[in-house]
């Protein structure tokens, strides 16, 4: 039995292996038959009578030093705790190696027992059959049970009858703001139900051409389907025709272009947000740091630079996005998973249960990256610190927040409508046209 | 004189002919390796990557047999039709650039003079940096607002293009830096022009060929197969050189006018686990790379066909 199953492991990377080599230089994998992976079921099933953890459990993380090295406090915590497990932690800096070497070990059969994985990206090996299912693990656990979280992310991680990784974070998109550019160009701090006229009034009082600083614009961020959706949602538009189970874009209602159209407005009609010349020159989370840019939009990962960074050369704080109707925001999680292929399940439940419980989210909620998507944590002093900017986090947990869909796709949809959109926002070609051809371009996607 | 050379069919021969007896096998022996890693490598690998193009194979469950599909629905595809454009617009415009800077450059720094090897060793030096410092450098060079190219550009009063943030001109940025790296060539060129027999410029001089003659009928013709073997190397190792640089650089940016068929290739497979995708955008790739060395060995034909009449 061992044999066959390291002979089938070996298959498997052997097919992966040569089609990475056909990827970066021109060749590709062998059509060779790769066994079907194991059933997920199987995997709760011997979970069901494994014996008490015990043994090596590997895990899989990915971030900066900082964030590493809470990781590393984690796992020191959870050995501490556990002492009959030791951890194993692989460490991959960069997010798209992360994703790459995620892709290689679930192709070779022999991932990390323990994954941490962005939502959009677990239903493509959820479908595959290559997650084990948590739902069980969580409704037999002493320490975590699913109202400890909050329905916005816990629901996310849910698919197709089935809760695939438990939500290790909750942020959202919010706007960073200047408070000195504010200050300059006297417009009035933005409030908690602001609107988008507000929004853009702000935005055009305080671009202008400063002595020192140069072009100064009042508001900026990478353009991405990510940053525009919210704004869709709030003015009663929808990207997707169904959320659970999308076959095509929604892109082109009267409500989402219009409300892109406003959007585009910005760079386009009033040049309050930088022209693509001057991102490439300099792009928008720096033009921030260096207190060039009144408002930035983005989630609670740029939190730590900007305490590291900015310091106090000038006050920042952060506010709910402007409102076209109903207020909303977008979701970014990542959840902690467990592969179906882990080899020591047991310690890898206990593992997760400690990572994404009050231990390990307090530990990352200190480094300040993340929104806790524990509400024991969220609602206490380790987040809401009075003495930390941003002073105003609360805005985290008092937005209506909405993800993006669930389709095993949806990468390759995102990149094939922020491309689209890139367009409309420096004016290369009309809002119309581009949800038209984003359209287009995604129907053979959702197939 | 050894090097490749066209018999009178047309075809390449390796003149060895002065060689010693025995020197084939020691020839062979030598080659052995490089032809086991080149099959094992590249050959086998492309076999497979031939063979996955024919299915839907995502690593993570069996490849299922789509015949043809891949390569309909890639040719069908708006954005694999951009990304082959611009793979053809490079290869179009960095090949001839670079064989003409690399001979242009050879022909005028081939000679003695004071400081020559000097001027040779800045022609190589841009070829040792790797691809990776090469892009981080050019993302400075070509910064719209700050780099230096706009900065002498401004202070000559003249229009600044946005380089990579312009769709018009993205792509010449990276034909502008694949022009700068011809290092290989230059040596290559060296080589070949050094090869040329001195007597024969002497006798041309002697009919009373001035400088353009001596170039058109015995320079050109006789460095016609060094120029062939550059343009052959460059055409197989250009499309490759976009991946690290585009990837580093621009992931494909702006609206998709600097993604080319490697980075296309990649990210279908790895981003999106779509490898017979991949595998299909590779072969195509390949083939585009074969009619291109098609269209070289049909001009270098040409070219000595011409010298003959």
């Amino acid at each position: 039995m061992q044999r066959s199953s390291a002979f089938r492991s070996g298959a498997r990377f052997s097919v992966f292996a040569a089609a990475l080599i056909l990827a970066a230089c021109g060749a590709a994998a062998p059509p060779t038959a790769a066994p079907a992976p194991r059933p997920a079921a199987t995997a709760i099933a011997a979970a069901t009578v494994a014996p008490a953890a015990s043994g090596i459990v590997s895990w899989m993380v990915a971030g900066d030093n900082v964030e590493f090295d809470a990781y590393k406090r984690i796992a020191a915590a959870f050995e501490a705790a556990n002492p009959a497990i030791k951890v194993d932690l692989v460490y991959i800096p960069a997010s798209a190696d992360y994703r790459n070497r995620l892709a290689a070990d679930f192709a070779s059969g022999s991932p990390s027992d323990v994954v941490f994985m962005n939502y959009q990206r677990y239903p493509t090996f959820a479908d595959k059959n290559q997650l084990a299912p948590l739902g069980d693990y969580l409704a037999r656990s002493a320490t975590l049970k699913e109202s400890d979280f909050y329905a916005a992310a816990m629901d996310t991680y849910k698919w197709r009858g089935s809760t695939w990784c438990l939500p290790g974070n909750m942020s959202s998109a919010v706007i960073y703001y200047n408070k000195k550019l504010f200050d300059g160009a006297k417009v009035g701090h933005p409030k908690a139900n602001w609107t988008w006229d507000e929004f853009v009034a702000s935005a055009r009082a305080i671009s202008r051409d400063d002595p020192s600083l140069g072009r100064v614009y009042g508001y900026g961020t990478e353009i991405s389907l990510f940053r525009v959706a919210p704004y869709v949602w709030s003015a009663g538009g929808e990207i997707v025709d169904s959320n659970d189970a999308p076959t095509k874009l929604s892109l082109e209602s009267d409500k989402a272009v219009a409300s892109i159209q406003r959007y585009v407005d910005l760079q386009v009609k009033y040049q309050a947000a930088p022209s693509a010349v001057a991102e490439k020159a300099e792009d928008s989370l720096t033009r921030f740091m260096n207190g060039k840019l009144g408002m930035y939009m983005d989630s609670r990962r740029v939190v730590p630079l900007f305490r590291d960074t900015i310091k106090d050369s000038f006050d920042w704080d952060v506010v709910a996005l402007p409102s076209q109707g109903t207020s909303t925001s977008i979701l970014h999680s990542d959840g902690y998973c467990m592969p179906a292929a882990a080899k020591n399940k047991a310690a890898g439940w206990k593992l997760i249960e400690f990572a994404a419980g009050p231990p390990g989210q307090t530990t990352m909620t200190k480094i300040g990256r993340l929104v806790p998507s524990l509400k024991a944590i969220a609602e206490s002093p380790v987040f809401l610190d009075p003495n930390a900017r941003p002073a105003n986090s609360k805005v985290w947990l008092e937005t209506q927040i909405r993800p993006v869909p669930s389709h095993k796709n949806w990468p390759a949809i995102e990149t094939a409508i922020t491309k689209e959109l890139e367009k409309a926002y420096y004016g290369v070609q009309p809002v119309k046209d581009a949800v038209q051809i984003a359209g287009k371009q995604a129907e053979t996607l959702f197939k | 004189m050894s090097g490749p050379g066209l018999d009178r069919g047309g075809g390449y021969r390796f003149q060895v002919d002065y060689l010693p007896v025995g020197t084939f096998r020691q020839f062979r022996i030598l080659l052995f390796p490089f032809v086991v890693a080149t099959v094992l490598l590249v050959g086998l690998p492309a076999a497979l990557a031939l063979g996955l193009s024919f299915t839907d194979y995502d690593a993570l469950a069996a490849p299922s047999w789509v015949g043809l599909s891949n390569y309909t629905h890639l040719l069908e595809d708006r954005i694999f039709n951009i990304v082959l454009g611009n793979s053809v617009y490079f290869l179009a415009l960095s090949v001839p650039l670079r064989v003409l800077g690399a001979f242009a450059l050879a022909l005028w720094l081939g000679g003695e003079r004071r400081g020559a090897g000097g001027y040779r060793a800045i022609v190589y030096l841009p070829t040792v940096i790797p691809d990776a410092a090469t892009a981080l450098m050019w993302l400075w060079i070509v910064n719209p607002l700050y780099g230096p190219i706009n900065l002498i550009l401004k202070s000559l009063g003249l229009p600044q293009p946005g380089w990579l943030a312009d769709h018009d001109s993205a792509r010449l940025v990276f034909v502008m830096m694949a022009c700068l790296q011809i290092g290989e060539g230059f040596v290559v060129a060296l080589s070949g022009l050094k090869g040329i027999p001195r007597s024969y410029y002497q006798a041309a001089q002697a009919d009373g060929a001035g400088a353009l003659a001596l170039f058109r009928h015995v320079t050109l013709p006789l460095a016609l197969p060094w120029i062939a073997l550059v343009a052959v190397r460059d055409t197989i190792f250009a499309l490759p050189w976009t991946f690290a640089v585009s990837s580093i650089m621009t992931g494909g940016d702006p609206f998709y006018t600097t993604l080319f068929l490697p980075l296309y290739a990649r990210i279908q497979s790895v981003d999106y686990l779509k490898f017979g995708l991949g595998a299909a955008a590779t072969t195509l790739m390949i083939i585009l790379a074969a009619v291109a060395l098609g269209l070289i060995g049909l001009a270098a034909r040409r070219g000595w066909y011409a010298d003959e009449t």
